[in-house]
């Protein structure tokens, strides 16, 4: 019952909101920070009462269909979503909050943002395969509302791409999930995970050629894969996202950059990754080039904004390709560096986001010619960007630093190739996001920054502080996160070379004993 | 005893309820004084549904599991499919008739007998097992919905519309006939055992049990198919579709919209399961009728597409549905049936929501088939503008609506019958439907600089409203002058004046509340249903 609240709360809040009559904005605010507030308690008990191990915890079992299968709202959390769980938490109270300011009805915005929230808790706490697809369309619907109502200009255009996207993306995902549980094994993960749809004689594909292509898994892999790189964006599927995170309302570009674009990656982990791991091994080249060409693709394009939304929107393509090069490499270490890398980028993308939110609602600009100088009008905001850019860009000792670390190690380990690359980009990272800061808070003040500016008063404060506080926590002590995702990890690995030995093969992918010297991974060993 | 008919009302009674119903509609008008007699037709129309379904509920229980209580020389057969399906077709009724509860004093009467005889033809054909019924009932359906299509003599539109549904149906009912007359002469019988004793026959030796070629028997069975995939709408016989749900009254359009469907899906149904030879699932034979699902799935979404008319662009919708049911019938699994029967339950509820906000608007002085006029709807009235939020996603098929569970229902079905490229079918083509459901949500929910000011004159003045559409739809092309007269026509009729008003309004309250309720509860615990319709097909 306990993972139910996180649904139950959200969802009730949004009921409440959008129940509220009309002109009683602080009521309505008073409502959604009572819900997004006790889910964020909540997500922070969880996190606390969480006992390091590898099976997942708190499971909930509610049963939707007995008939022609069995489908369940099956929960749980283990060391790989609940990072993520209170990722969302934590930003859905914060993107709500930085919708405050506005002077707008802020009973739709809020009440969405609610919906959206609550749907993305079940995307990440669902263990079966149709509760994850409800889901998963559950998260389009708000935020297709939410880009098409409150969005800036062209938000028509932004809201369509989206919708199309990722409503092609989903559906492609729900044909290969009704193939998977027709097969005969129903669509609990737990019983589907392990190469068991693959075949024994799967699991020495490791190639291309060799996979066979006129059997169905293969086909069924494609399509979760297509699906969760639209929803990251991968690649070259992400078309929707520059649209998207410029025009969405800033409160929901930060939710979304910052915790939707999570739920791609984390289907690659949870979902393709067990239950098609020699498809995966054999595809791992094509999607590691794939984003490997995103991560420098996207740096550059970064680099060359005019615009500063536009540079986090194209960063964020840049940091998730590696990402997701992280996860096909079927490594332990470079897994924990993906799952830890995923709340860091959670963290500074959103965060970035909702600071250029603060910007842009003094100088009504983000612009890069129009904007400079705000360093001497709000010290205090200028702070705070500067930690989140530096976290960003991966400085030591800031949370970017210790995920881009074990990833990179990870990756080493199976190709040195797409380590030079992903460092490229790194050097390239840096760049832009000193670009970023300094276009926007350094050099003489522009016109738009002139008058009546003022730094962030208390309300922006409270959004800014948890950030700040995570990215450098993260990045002083990874060790929380990195220990509880390696059991997660380790347990998903482990079962995979177990089935290939016992399959009399050898084990796909690289040995789990890659980075031994790894301080935190040994110690969780 | 064995008679030369076994004649068994209680097996016809929920039939019979419905008959007896219409004609008590229209004596109400002949006994009580002029102008008194509208008053009691609703209540007796409706009394005399929920009677019938009782007495569906009833029969339910006597037929028991699996069971069948054959009746007429066995022309008529009352199973728990035949019920499930009249059940449906019934709530179909019950929910138009609270739409048409805007009639003008005059017309009450005759509309109301005509639907109840329409819902009568369509229960019959959910039990129909011999030729002859299968034809008997068809031919009631249809005759009263070609009156009921052009009920607006004053609408040039409803004229249109029914002279042409009245020209294709008359054409496919003779196609139907001879096919049945075929089929007939190959097998010697009308009764649909002996049709599938003359498949099967003409499938091992190429020869009828009457001696006839093989080829008769085809002939006769494509024809007959032909005519049943003319009511479900299927490409390519479907050109009459949306004109003929643009034209007729928006109740008659939700009537024949998910009554018909239900009706010829039934009836496509118990033959196909019926007569195809056991093992083969009508191999080959039923080729062309998967093509025409494909075409038909594909015409319905991309037709929709740049539609302006709302109820034209539900016609394109209904041909893609009735495509997308036939993906529950590959490999003739009664399993199939049962998931195409729970599909069809959720389409009953989303479908006439979406025309019960159509009439809604229109009985508030907006022109509801348009549009245009749900521009800014979500801030103007925000409540039919969130009902119809969520038909719009059932129809696509979005959780959490009935639309998504009958969708994967209808997917797993297919897959499991090996009906692969259907299934691949129904998927890509839902996303082509995405974009066509989302287009009304789009207009409904997106703010535009520009827009505000008139949305805000179209709250203001109803007669604005009808010249800017009357405006935009001569750009687009259209008559100007006949649309602009028909619309007159029909604000001159629209009700807010007579003394049914207040309880019209109640009446389209509640259809709309029961249709949210059932796109909701169907989306959220299918369970109980799934179970309902997998027993109306015979599977535990």
């Amino acid at each position: 019952m306990s993972l139910a609240w996180l649904l139950i709360l959200p969802t009730a809040g949004a009921v409440a909101v959008s129940a509220c009559p009309r002109g009683r904005q602080e009521t309505a605010k008073v409502l959604f920070g009572l819900a997004a507030g006790l889910a964020l308690a909540w997500a922070v008990v969880l996190l606390i009462a969480f006992e390091p191990a590898a099976t997942p915890q708190w499971v909930l079992n509610v049963p939707w269909l007995a008939t022609p299968w069995p489908v369940a709202f099956h929960f749980g959390v283990d060391g790989f979503n609940l990072f993520l769980v209170a990722l969302t938490a934590l930003f859905g109270l914060l993107s709500g909050i930085a919708f405050f300011g506005r002077e707008t009805d802020l009973r739709g915005p809020l009440a969405l943002l609610l919906l959206l929230e609550a749907a993305t808790f079940g995307v990440f706490l669902s263990l079966d395969l149709v509760a994850f697809y409800i889901f998963w369309d559950l998260m389009l619907v708000p935020s297709f509302l939410l880009i098409l109502g409150w969005g800036g200009p062209d938000r028509r255009r932004a809201a369509w791409r989206y919708i199309l996207y990722n409503g092609a993306g989903g559906f492609v995902m729900l044909f290969a999930i009704v193939a998977i549980g027709s097969a005969g094994h129903g669509f609990d993960l737990a019983a589907l995970s392990g190469g068991l749809l693959e075949g024994a004689g799967a699991a020495d594909g490791g190639t291309l050629f060799r996979l066979d292509w006129g059997a169905w898994p293969v086909w069924a892999f494609l399509g979760l894969a297509f699906s969760f790189a639209v929803k990251t964006p991968l690649f070259p599927l992400h078309g929707w996202m520059p649209d998207t995170y410029r025009t969405a309302p800033i409160p929901i570009a930060a939710f979304l950059s910052g915790v939707q674009s999570k739920a791609g990656l984390y289907g690659l982990m949870r979902v393709a990754l067990p239950l098609f791991p020699a498809t995966l091994t054999a595809f791992a080249p094509v999607i590691a080039v794939l984003a490997l060409c995103g991560v420098v693709y996207g740096a550059l394009v970064a680099l060359v904004q005019r615009e500063a939304k536009g540079v986090v929107a194209y960063s964020s393509l840049s940091h998730l390709g590696l990402v997701a090069v992280a996860i096909v490499v079927l490594d332990p270490t470079a897994l924990s560096g993906a799952v830890l890398q995923m709340v860091n980028h959670g963290l500074f993308a959103g965060g970035l986001f909702l600071i250029l939110g603060m910007v842009e609602a003094r100088s009504g600009d983000l612009a890069f010619g129009r904007l400079g100088g705000l360093v001497r009008g709000a010290p205090v905001l200028a702070a705070g960007f500067l930690i989140v850019a530096m976290a960003a860009l991966g400085l030591p000792g800031l949370s970017g630093f210790a995920g881009e670390f074990l990833m990179l190690v990870g990756i080493a380990g199976k190709s040195l190739w797409y380590t030079a690359i992903a460092l490229l980009a790194v050097i390239v990272a840096a760049a832009y996001m000193l670009r970023l800061y300094q276009g926007i808070m350094d050099g003489p003040a522009r016109e738009a920054a002139s008058p009546g500016w003022r730094d962030i008063d208390w309300r922006e404060r409270l959004v800014l502080l948890p950030i700040v506080l995570f990215s450098i926590w993260l990045g002083v002590q990874p060790r929380p996160v990195t220990e509880r995702v390696a059991l997660a990890a380790g347990a998903v690995l482990e079962q995979l070379t177990s089935n290939a030995i016992a399959a009399g093969q050898a084990a796909p992918g690289p040995s789990l004993t890659g980075a031994e010297e790894e301080p935190p991974l040994t110690a969780a060993e | 005893m064995e008679g030369l008919v076994d004649i068994q009302f209680a097996i016809i009674a929920p039939i019979l309820v419905v008959l007896v119903a219409a004609l008590v509609v229209l004596l109400l008008e002949l006994i009580l004084p002029a102008g008194e007699g509208h008053r009691y037709a609703y209540p007796a129309a409706l009394l005399g549904v929920l009677v019938s379904l009782w007495y569906v509920t009833r029969l339910w229980v006597d037929v028991g599991v699996g069971g069948a209580l054959p009746g007429f020389g066995g022309a008529f057969v009352a199973d728990r499919f035949g019920l499930a399906m009249s059940g449906i077709v019934l709530g179909c009724a019950l929910l138009s008739i609270l739409l048409s509860a805007f009639r003008t004093e005059d017309e009450t009467s005759g509309f109301l007998a005509l639907c109840l005889w329409v819902t009568a033809g369509m229960m019959v054909l959910g039990g129909a097992s011999n030729l002859m019924v299968i034809f008997l009932g068809l031919e009631l359906l249809s005759l009263g919905l070609y009156v009921l299509v052009g009920f607006r003599r004053d609408l040039l539109a409803s004229q249109e519309a029914a002279f042409k549904y009245l020209v294709l149906g008359s054409v496919s009912s003779g196609f139907l006939l001879f096919g049945l007359a075929l089929l007939y002469g190959a097998a010697g019988d009308i009764s649909l055992a002996a049709v599938g004793a003359a498949w099967e026959a003409v499938a091992a030796g190429g020869v009828t049990p009457t001696g006839l070629d093989g080829g008769i028997f085809s002939l006769g069975l494509a024809l007959t198919l032909v005519g049943f995939a003319f009511k479900l709408g299927l490409v390519p016989f479907h050109v009459w579709m949306p004109d003929v749900y643009e034209g007729a009254p928006t109740p008659v359009t939700a009537l024949m919209s998910v009554g018909t469907k239900v009706a010829a899906f039934a009836l496509l149904a118990r033959f196909l399961l019926q007569t195809a030879p056991a093992g083969s699932a009508g191999g080959w034979t039923l080729a062309p009728l998967w093509v025409l699902a494909i075409l038909s799935m594909i015409v319905g979404n991309t037709g929709a597409v740049p539609q302006q008319n709302l109820k034209r662009l539900l016609g394109y919708s209904g041909v893609a549905h009735a495509g997308y049911l036939l993906v529950a019938l590959p490999g003739l699994r009664p399993e199939g049936v049962g998931s195409a029967l729970f599909y069809l339950m959720g389409y009953l509820f989303c479908n006439i929501g979406a025309f019960a906000v159509i009439a809604w608007l229109t009985g508030h002085g907006e022109d509801g088939a348009q549009l245009a006029t749900y521009r800014g709807l979500f801030r103007r009235r925000p409540w039919p503008a969130v009902l119809m939020i969520l038909f719009m996603f059932a129809l696509a098929g979005i959780p959490p609506t009935a639309g998504f569970a009958g969708k994967l229902l209808l997917l797993g079905a297919g897959l499991a019958g090996g009906g692969w490229l259907l299934a691949a079918c129904l998927i890509l083509t839902t996303v082509i439907s995405l974009y066509v459901y989302l287009k009304v949500i789009v207009a409904m929910v997106a703010p535009e600089g520009v827009e505000l000011g008139r949305a805000a004159a179209l709250a203001a003045s109803p007669a604005v409203a009808w010249e800017e559409v009357a405006a935009a739809d001569d750009a687009s092309g259209r008559v100007g002058g006949v649309a602009a007269a028909d619309r007159a026509a029909e604000r001159s009729e629209l009700p807010g004046t007579g003394p049914l008003a207040p309880m019209a309004k109640a009446a389209l309250a509640v259809a709309l509340a029961v249709c949210a309720a059932g796109t909701l509860y169907l989306g959220l615990w299918p369970q109980a249903a799934v179970k309902i319709a997998r027993l109306a097909a015979g599977v535990q």
